[in-house]
């Protein structure tokens, strides 16, 4: 579905490859400023990449307009300080376009829990409630291709916030939309939570590509080092990978 | 919600419909010859009708709409410099020339007004684009635009004489009966065409409410929408002050008022906001006609009566939300 070959964004990125198939579930991992958000921004067709090329489909997704975007690709960003109170379940709806009076589906209410937020205003939800509110927007806006299996979901840290159980019901709601032939693509900083759900993870440091591929090649000790800059035990627990890190660092 | 802004604009409309008649009538219980009714429905009234209902219109749309644009709920076209660039030329040529200008040149004014409204607006943008960040920065250059308007005007007070100062502070508080056709046939087209636009686009102004970055992602290329905004409400508000002069409050009163009532809909906030700015400045004029108070400054009742009332529905709202 994306194809990334050699992106790059001076000071930011460095020659990324990578290929994202329809219904593949990826999540891009690294420190602050590894360059995530540049790299989501880029797949979501917002930013252009100055060195290389992203292809939507076979096409440079410059080539397709914001509105024709706006139809399958979700995108949700980084925190906005909201300056009108407007009512939680209002807001969503301005981006449900052309759905009018159609209310939310029931499996997005109850896989983010929106029921008692929907009539509070923005401006006075707690900073994981208007995660989940933004957060419902996004796929809102898309309904129609995700529930045709066509949707390309790019979420930059849906997680932040949240807390575990919503973390958990989340992505496992996003398991869910890949299944049903959706591709999705999040930046993450839970380890264990990404080995979990994930497809497939790309790991990046200062701009660089680390490692990417399935969970079992980007998820290895040496890896996890060189992306974090501090050592990892992994340990296989009936088939879910339990990652920690080694702390205080051991001198060696 | 749907019914909420449906009984909303069917009471404006109404409203709106009555003081015009109203305006229209006021001097047909005078019993006088039918030829001088006429004369004065057709020179004097119907234009002032136009004017309120234009300019009120254009006035409370484009605060509506760049509050939106600007992400700050006290914008108005005040606060981003269209009125002072406007009031600034006024006043150059209100003290400078006072005579030439009550004489042979009597569309100087409204011309040099609309220049200067939209040069500020032109200046304040480029600030604005050099600064990078869009909402504070534009609103930052307005500030400052505004304030060195200010100081130069006050300089010009220091200049002028008794008269020349009395029209100017008559019309730096706005005034209804200073137009006539041949200055709204070129100025009403373009309240018209600002206020049918910003409707026009309302849906996308939905899509500023998260950001420039939601914007985009929802379709629509956020520097362009907003740049196009910007320059509506300036050609908009730019032509409302060279007819009217600058009249204070409404920006600021009716998109909150009807927010508090309609909600945060665009679609339905905006053409709400053209006929409740449409029908506050009715009001004003139908109070002048029948008071016979014709140089009672607008912006004195639009703030005496509209701060109060202001203050109450945002009690209330107060009330509602907790």
């Amino acid at each position: 579905m994306i194809t990334l070959s050699k992106v790059g964004v001076s000071g930011r990125l460095d020659a990324i490859n990578l290929v994202v198939n329809k219904a593949q579930h990826w999540h891009i991992l690294g420190q602050n400023g590894a360059g995530k958000s540049t790299l989501l921004q880029i797949m979501a067709g917002l930013a252009l990449p100055q060195h290389g090329h992203c292809l939507l489909s076979g096409t440079p997704i410059s080539d397709y307009s914001l509105a024709h975007l706006a139809r399958f690709r979700a995108f949700h960003g980084q925190q906005q300080v909201h300056s009108f109170a407007i009512p939680a379940g209002q807001y969503i709806d301005f981006y449900g376009a052309g759905k009018g009076a159609h209310p939310l589906p029931a499996v997005l209410t109850e896989a983010l829990e929106l029921k008692p937020l929907l009539s509070r205003p923005v401006t006075r939800l707690s900073g994981g409630e208007q995660q989940r509110v933004n957060l419902a927007r996004a796929l809102w806006q898309v309904w129609t291709a995700i529930e045709a299996g066509e949707a390309l979901l790019v979420l930059d840290e849906p997680m932040q916030g949240l807390d575990i159980r919503h973390q958990l019901t989340f992505l496992t709601f996003l398991q869910q939309l890949c299944q049903q032939g959706n591709s999705t693509i999040i930046s993450s900083h839970n380890l264990t939570l990404s080995a979990r759900f994930a497809s497939h993870a790309m790991l990046l440091n200062g701009g660089q590509q680390v490692a990417s591929g399935t969970i079992s090649q980007v998820f290895t000790a040496e890896n996890l080092k060189m992306g974090y800059g501090i050592a990892f035990d992994i340990t296989n627990n009936q088939n879910t990978l339990q990652i920690h890190p080694q702390w205080p660092p051991v001198l060696s | 919600m749907k019914r909420l802004a449906f009984t909303t604009y069917t009471g404006l409309t109404t409203a709106g419909l009555a003081l015009i008649t109203a305006v229209l009538l006021t001097d047909w219980q005078e019993s006088v010859a039918s030829e001088v009714f006429w004369h004065i429905l057709w020179q004097l009234q119907l234009p002032l009708v136009i004017t309120a209902i234009l300019v009120g219109a254009v006035l409370a749309v484009s605060a509506a709409s760049l509050q939106v644009v600007l992400h700050n709920p006290l914008a108005d076209p005040g606060i981003i410099g269209i009125s002072s660039g406007a009031s600034l030329v006024a006043a150059g040529l209100l003290i400078v020339q006072p005579i030439q200008l009550a004489q042979g040149a009597p569309y100087l004014l409204p011309l040099g007004c609309f220049i200067g409204a939209l040069l500020s607006t032109w200046l304040i943008y480029l600030v604005a684009r050099r600064l990078r960040g869009a909402a504070m920065a534009v609103i930052l250059a307005g500030i400052a635009i505004s304030t060195v308007s200010g100081a130069l005007m006050a300089w010009l007070y220091v200049l002028a004489d008794a008269q020349a100062l009395r029209n100017l502070t008559f019309w730096l508080m706005g005034s209804l009966y200073q137009t006539d056709w041949m200055i709204l046939s070129v100025a009403g087209p373009v309240m018209l065409g600002s206020v049918v636009y910003q409707c026009w686009q309302s849906r996308q102004l939905n899509w500023l409410y998260g950001g420039e970055t939601l914007a985009a992602a929802a379709g629509v290329t956020p520097e362009k929408l907003i740049k196009k905004t910007l320059l509506a409400s300036a050609l908009g508000v730019g032509a409302a002050v060279s007819v009217a002069g600058s009249i204070a409050f409404i920006g600021l009163l009716v998109p909150h008022f009807l927010r508090l009532v309609i909600g945060y809909n665009n679609r339905a906030l905006l053409p709400a906001c053209a006929l409740c700015g449409a029908v506050v400045l009715l009001a004003v004029a139908t109070l002048t006609e029948y008071l016979h108070l014709i140089t009672l400054p607008v912006s004195m009742i639009t703030a005496t009566v509209g701060g109060p009332l202001l203050l109450l529905a945002l009690y209330r709202g107060q009330w509602k939300v907790a």
